[in-house]
């Protein structure tokens, strides 16, 4: 142990103190990560004015391109389809889990209820938050993420245009523009199929079925539960817009990006869906059974 | 003609299973399975999809919880809330979940990493060398996420009836033993088996999609790009309507009782 300039041993750390080290990088990078999402979501937020005001024929582009896609159904459509066709399988589903569950108690008719309560406050949100993911988020990454990688954002930004409002603003209100159609489309579907299916098929008493069903379908849940896909979507977009927007790593990289927010989108699409459940109908929800 | 190159695709996808199951049978068969490869793309796989399927279950227990014991309460049934939780998590909650999460997460680990090598001709090389990438890249793959599958589904099942339990112990004033009842009366090991089961379809599916839109990618960083979204977005859409088909299958040959 040699002695510094001040006659004093030089402190020497000890063998743990590369872990403490170590854990202090990580703690760093996930501190810097959390940042860059806080400051990312800000701009894009404060800058949607401009969006409004500067960028609205491409806020309308970006809307139909999202809604419809190149005109196929489900490779390059756009969310609308998707957004149908999971509404059919979610409506076959929970028409085909409810009436076995409650036919054995001889309640089959009941599947009103479920119809109205189960598919309006969750399911449909939930699927409309994963087709969002699956369909707009995915191919916004793709989109933003090869622009990140071929600087094309960077020219962007040298043409004299803002990046984050003209990129990831005009996504993010155009794709919200497309939700409450959409969202309602699905929520369409999936009852048309319930009903169907259970009138049809399961040979239930129509009139029992509709009055359980109509009587547990309130306006208000309606708009509650539009409310909730409306914030999945925008949870969704963001998430994707974020990792399209700092993509980096060549071709790989770009699709690595799809993954993690694909993975990111479907947890915060679960976890906002349980809170804005309890938010919405508080832990022990009340229904009203008049009659 | 955009009806009959869907056709096409279709057809291509079923000729990659057929091959794909013809070299999983013979090369195991033979012992010539690439087991190694086999481990490393199921553990890849398995760290890129277990945190997030701890993640999304707990909620979804508790949704399901909350939800049902707010509506069972009502008319004074709330034994039920365990077979509530039973027949949503076990029969559809885990198996979808499990599915979202493989063709999410790992569909889209799939479709780059082939993707990014057949836009830089890696495939064609290999092909050029006597090398089948089918055989030697994506078989281990496809029998990766059959591995994956039922750790996945099991893990979900467990998370979720566990924060299921606890949310309808503590909130709703359910007794536990009254709960695991009238849970074992609705849930069957039946439901397990075919839970099980549709995570392993939901797999099979995910593994032969990914695989052939990744194989087919081109025109640089973009392609990938494209690829992976078209590979998750026909992986959501085909797990949800193959759980549709499984589930009227399960109904119709094992009806729901009571024990």
């Amino acid at each position: 142990m040699g002695l510094s300039a001040t006659g004093l041993p030089h402190a020497v750390p000890t063998a743990n103190f590369g872990v403490v080290l170590r854990l202090r990088r990580r703690l760093d990078r996930r501190l810097q990560t959390v940042g860059q999402i806080v400051v990312f979501v800000a701009q894009v937020l404060y800058l949607l004015p401009l969006t409004f005001r500067r960028y609205r024929r491409e806020t309308l582009d970006r809307m139909i391109d999202l809604a419809w896609g190149r005109g196929s159904l489900i490779v390059d459509g756009g969310v609308i389809s998707v957004l149908i066709a999971l509404g059919i399988a979610i409506g076959g589903m929970v028409a085909i889990e409810a009436w076995a569950t409650l036919n054995i108690m001889g309640f089959g008719a009941l599947t009103g209820i479920i119809g109205s309560l189960a598919n309006n406050r969750e399911m449909a949100p939930l699927v409309a938050g994963i087709a969002f993911a699956a369909q707009c988020g995915t191919r916004m990454t793709a989109e933003i993420g090869s622009m990140r990688i071929a600087e094309e954002i960077d020219a962007v930004e040298a043409m004299g245009l803002r990046p984050i409002p003209f990129v990831v603003g005009t996504r993010l209100v155009g794709g919200l523009l497309c939700v409450a159609p959409g969202y309602a489309l699905t929520l369409l579907t999936s009852f048309f199929v319930l009903d169907f299916v259970v009138r049809n098929f399961y040979h239930a008493a129509g009139g029992t079925y509709q009055h359980y069903f109509v009587e547990f379908l309130t306006p208000a849940d309606l708009v509650y539960s539009t409310l909730k896909a409306t914030v999945f979507a925008a949870a969704v977009i963001m998430i994707h817009c974020y990792y399209g927007y700092f993509a980096s790593g060549g071709p790989v990289g770009v699709g690595q990006a799809s993954g993690r927010a694909v993975r990111a989108s479907l947890v915060a699409v679960m976890t906002l869906d349980f809170v804005m459940t309890i938010i919405l109908w508080g832990l022990k929800p009340t229904f009203l059974f008049k009659g | 003609m955009r009806p009959v190159n869907a056709i096409a695709t279709v057809g291509r996808a079923a000729r990659l299973l057929v091959e794909v199951l013809r070299f999983s049978i013979t090369d195991a068969l033979s012992g010539r399975l690439p087991v190694g490869e086999l481990v490393n793309q199921a553990w890849l796989l398995y760290k890129v999809t277990a945190l997030p399927a701890v993640l999304m279950a707990i909620p979804f227990g508790g949704m399901v919880a909350v939800q049902i014991s707010g509506l069972i309460n009502q008319v004074g049934a709330n034994s039920l809330v365990g077979a509530a939780s039973g027949v949503g998590i076990v029969r559809q909650g885990a198996p979808i979940t499990a599915g979202l999460l493989m063709g999410g997460a790992a569909a889209s680990a799939i479709a780059s990493d082939l993707g990014a090598r057949a836009i830089r001709d890696e495939l064609d090389a290999l092909r050029v060398m006597g090398v089948d990438p089918v055989r030697h890249l994506i078989v281990p793959r496809f029998l990766a996420l059959i591995v994956l599958a039922p750790i996945l589904c099991a893990v979900i099942i467990a998370s979720s009836v566990v924060a299921s339990f606890l949310l309808s112990l503590n909130v709703s004033d359910v007794a536990p033993g009254t709960y695991w009842s009238s849970f074992g009366a609705f849930a069957k090991m039946v439901d397990v088996w075919f839970a099980i089961g549709k995570a392993v379809v939901f797999g099979a599916i995910v593994g032969i999609v990914s695989s052939l839109r990744g194989m087919e990618a081109k025109g640089g960083p973009r392609g990938v790009a494209d690829a992976v979204s078209a590979s998750v977005v026909l992986n959501v859409t085909g797990i949800l309507f193959a759980n549709l088909v499984i589930t009227q299958v399960e109904t119709m040959f094992f009806p729901m009782r009571v024990a």
